[in-house]
C-alpha cells in the first residue's frame, strides 16, 4: 500500500484539504523512508492503509492526516510532537500526541500526568473522538498482520485489544447512527452518561468488565492457541496461589516447574489452550513472559 | 550375624566425586558415614507429610506381603530387600508364623554400613538363614553375587520399600530389575502416589515439600554430602523445583544447592570448582501417577498381580515375565 490509493480517494475535495494531506503523505514517505513492518513491508504501508481506512470511515481530513502521522513522534528521531503542531495545526497535533505512547502528558496540556496509557487514551477520546477513532483504526490494522510479530506480542496485543478495543470500536461504531464525527461524538457522549461512566478509568473498568462477558471472538481464539508455545512466569507466590483458585486457569494450564529457596518462588506454566481469566485475576499483572 | 561387603568407602567416595562433577548427588550417598543418623534425626515427626495422614503400617505391608506372596507350599523362599535401611518393616514380617514355618533366607542389601548396622540390631532375633549385604545394586558384581545366591530358591521375592524408588530414576531401576529378575519372580514396591492430577493437589505437595527447606536437621541432612567434600553452606542456599516427568506421571522435587560464590574444593586428590549460579541436586522425591506407574512396569516385562492405596501411598506387587 502506498498514498496513491489514498490520493485518488481525495481528488474531488476542497483543493485546501486535499494540499494538506498530500502535504502529510509526503511526510511519511520523507521520514519514514526505509523503515520496514515486521512483515518486511515499508512501513509506511501500515500509515497509509490506516490514512485510507479512516478516510473512507469518516472523510475528515483532521483525522485523516492524524492517521498518516501517528507513529512519527514515536518512530522517526528526528520528528517531534512540537513539530507536528507547528507544521499541521493544533488538532491534528492534539490527535498524534494522543496515539504516541510511551509519554504520558500532554503538550497543550503539561500539567496532567497519567501513569497509565490506556487511560491517557480514553482521556484524549473523551476531549476528541477522534483519537479514539484513530486508535482503533490503527489496532485493526496492525490485528490484520499480527502474525508476523513474536507469539509474546501477539498475546499481549491479543488481551489489550480484547479488553479494551474491540469493545470501545463496538461502541463507537455501534452506537453511532452514522460516521460523522459529530455524531459519533454525540452518541458516546450519551453513551457514557447513560452508563454513568465519566472518567477514563471508570470508562476503561467498564470495558475490561464487558469484554470478558462477550469472550469466543474467532480472531482471539486463533492467537491463544498461539500462546501454547510461550511459557509464562510468575514470581508472586500469593498472586499464583490467586490464579490457581480460578477454574479456567487451573483447567487451562500446564504447569513446567515451581522453583522456591524458602523465601523466593517462581512457576513457569504455559497455557494448554486459549485462556482468559476472569476479571479478578488480571493477566496483565503477570510479571514477565519468556519464549 | 555378620554383614558381607561386596563395595568399599573408597568406590563410594570415588562415585561422590564422579557425582559432584555431573552436579548431581546418587540418592545413596545420603545415607553414607553420618548420613544415616542425620537421617533419623530428621525424621518421621519433623517431616509434615505431604497431602496425606499416615503409610502402610508393618502390619498392613506383612499381611500384604503374605496374602500375595508367600507360597502356601512348604518351598525354598528367598526374600531379598533391595536398599533395605534399617530393616525395620522386613523384622516386622519374617517374625511372622507365615514366613517362620517356610524354609526361607532373608538377604538385606544397602549401601550404607550405619544403616546395616542398625538392620544387625533389628534382624537380631530372627530365626532363620538371615543375611546383609553392603553392597550397591546397580553394580554388575552385586547383581551376578545375588544370581549366585539366590539360584537355588524356587520363590523369590523382591522388596524395594520405604518409597525409595522414588528416590531414583526410574527408567534406570526398571530396566536393571528387569535384566535382574527372572521369571516367575515377585517383586514388590511402595510408592507416593499423586491423589489427583489437578493443579490444587500439586501445588499442596509442593508447599509441603517448601517447608522441608525451613527444617534445619533435614537441610543437613540433604547437604551431609557436601559438607564430607568440605562445601562450606554458607556458600549457598538450598532450593526446591518441581517438574513434571511426562513418560511416568511423576511429580519430580528436586532439593539442590544453589552456590552464590565461587567454591573449590580438593577431594580424592582432584580440584572441583563450581561456579555462582551452579545447582547440584541432592535429593530427588518423585511422587507418581498411578496409572502410569503401573504401565511403565507394564511395558518393562511387569505383571500387576496385586495392588493397595492408602492416601497417598501405594503397593504394587508384580511379577516378572519373559
Amino acid at each position: 500500500m502506498d498514498g496513491k490509493e489514498l490520493l485518488k480517494n481525495i481528488e474531488h475535495i476542497p483543493k485546501e484539504d486535499q494540499h494538506a494531506i498530500v502535504k502529510a503523505i509526503n511526510f511519511v514517505n520523507l521520514h519514514h523512508d526505509g523503515q520496514l513492518r515486521k512483515s518486511g513491508d515499508p512501513y509506511s504501508s501500515h500509515l497509509f492503509a490506516v490514512g485510507l481506512n479512516l478516510w473512507q470511515l469518516y472523510h475528515d481530513p483532521i483525522l485523516t492526516i492524524a492517521g498518516l502521522l501517528h507513529d512519527a513522534v514515536e518512530d522517526c528521531e528526528e520528528v517531534t510532537i512540537e513539530e507536528i503542531y507547528r507544521d499541521f495545526g493544533k488538532e491534528v497535533g492534539f490527535l498524534v500526541d494522543a496515539a504516541t505512547k510511551n509519554i504520558f502528558t500532554f503538550l497543550e496540556y503539561p500539567e496532567i500526568t497519567f501513569d497509565d496509557k490506556i487511560e491517557r487514551l480514553l482521556w484524549a477520546g473523551q476531549k476528541d473522538i477522534r483519537a479514539l477513532l484513530l486508535k482503533t483504526a490503527d489496532r485493526d490494522h496492525n490485528m490484520s498482520t499480527i502474525e508476523h510479530l513474536k507469539p509474546e506480542k501477539q498475546v499481549r496485543m491479543a488481551f489489550e485489544t480484547q479488553a479494551i478495543f474491540q469493545p470501545l470500536k463496538n461502541i463507537l461504531r455501534d452506537h453511532a447512527s452514522s460516521t460523522s464525527i459529530e455524531q459519533t461524538t454525540l452518541s458516546f457522549q450519551n453513551f457514557c452518561t447513560n452508563n454513568k461512566v465519566t472518567t477514563p478509568r471508570e470508562l476503561k473498568e467498564y470495558l475490561f468488565n464487558h469484554s470478558f462477558k462477550e469472550f469466543g471472538h474467532e480472531l482471539f481464539e486463533a492467537v491463544y492457541k498461539m500462546s501454547t508455545s510461550i511459557i509464562w512466569e510468575v514470581e508472586d507466590a500469593d498472586f499464583m496461589a490467586s490464579l490457581e483458585q480460578a477454574p479456567s486457569f487451573k483447567e487451562g494450564i500446564q504447569v513446567l516447574s515451581y522453583w522456591t529457596n524458602g523465601t523466593n518462588f517462581k512457576a513457569l506454566f504455559q497455557f494448554k489452550k486459549g485462556v482468559i481469566l476472569s476479571p479478578q485475576h488480571s493477566p496483565l499483572k503477570i510479571g514477565s513472559l519468556k519464549q | 550375624m555378620n554383614t558381607h561387603y561386596l563395595v568399599s568407602d573408597l568406590e563410594f567416595d570415588i562415585e561422590l566425586l564422579t557425582n559432584i562433577k555431573n552436579r548431581v548427588i546418587e540418592q545413596k550417598q545420603l545415607y553414607l558415614e553420618e548420613g544415616a543418623s542425620k537421617y533419623y534425626k530428621s525424621t518421621p515427626n519433623l517431616i509434615p507429610r505431604p497431602h496425606s495422614s499416615t503409610g502402610f503400617t508393618n502390619e498392613e505391608m506383612s499381611a500384604f506381603i503374605i496374602e500375595h506372596c508367600v507360597p502356601k507350599e512348604n518351598t525354598s523362599m528367598a526374600i531379598t530387600s533391595l536398599a533395605c535401611g534399617n530393616c525395620q518393616k522386613e523384622s516386622h514380617l519374617l517374625k511372622q508364623k507365615e514366613i517362620q514355618e517356610k524354609n526361607f533366607l532373608f538377604l538385606g542389601m544397602d549401601a550404607s554400613k550405619t544403616m546395616l548396622t542398625n538392620a544387625e540390631e533389628n534382624l537380631n532375633n530372627i530365626a532363620g538363614d538371615v543375611r546383609l549385604v553392603c553392597a550397591d545394586f546397580g553394580s554388575t558384581f552385586f547383581r551376578q553375587e545375588l544370581s549366585s545366591i539366590l539360584q537355588s530358591y524356587h520363590h523369590r521375592i523382591f522388596l524395594f520399600l520405604g518409597n525409595t524408588i522414588g528416590n531414583i530414576q526410574l527408567t534406570n531401576i526398571a530396566d536393571t530389575l528387569s535384566n535382574t529378575l527372572k521369571n516367575g519372580d515377585l517383586l514388590l514396591i511402595d510408592v507416593l502416589t499423586r491423589i489427583d492430577e489437578t493443579l490444587e493437589t500439586d501445588v499442596h505437595i509442593f508447599q509441603k515439600y517448601a517447608s522441608y527447606l525451613k527444617i534445619p536437621e533435614l537441610t543437613t541432612f540433604y547437604f551431609h554430602p557436601l559438607s564430607r567434600v568440605g562445601i562450606p553452606f554458607e556458600n549457598g542456599e538450598m532450593t526446591l523445583q518441581m517438574h513434571k516427568e511426562e513418560s511416568t506421571g511423576a511429580l519430580r522435587f528436586e532439593f539442590g544447592f544453589l552456590f552464590k560464590v565461587k567454591t573449590q574444593i580438593y577431594f580424592r586428590n582432584e580440584y572441583i570448582t563450581i561456579l555462582p549460579g551452579e545447582i547440584i541436586t541432592l535429593n530427588t522425591i518423585r511422587v507418581y501417577d498411578s496409572q502410569k506407574f503401573l504401565s511403565f512396569f507394564t511395558e518393562h516385562n511387569f505383571t500387576v498381580i496385586a495392588s493397595e492405596t492408602k492416601n497417598n501411598k501405594m503397593m504394587i506387587l508384580f511379577q516378572k515375565n519373559s
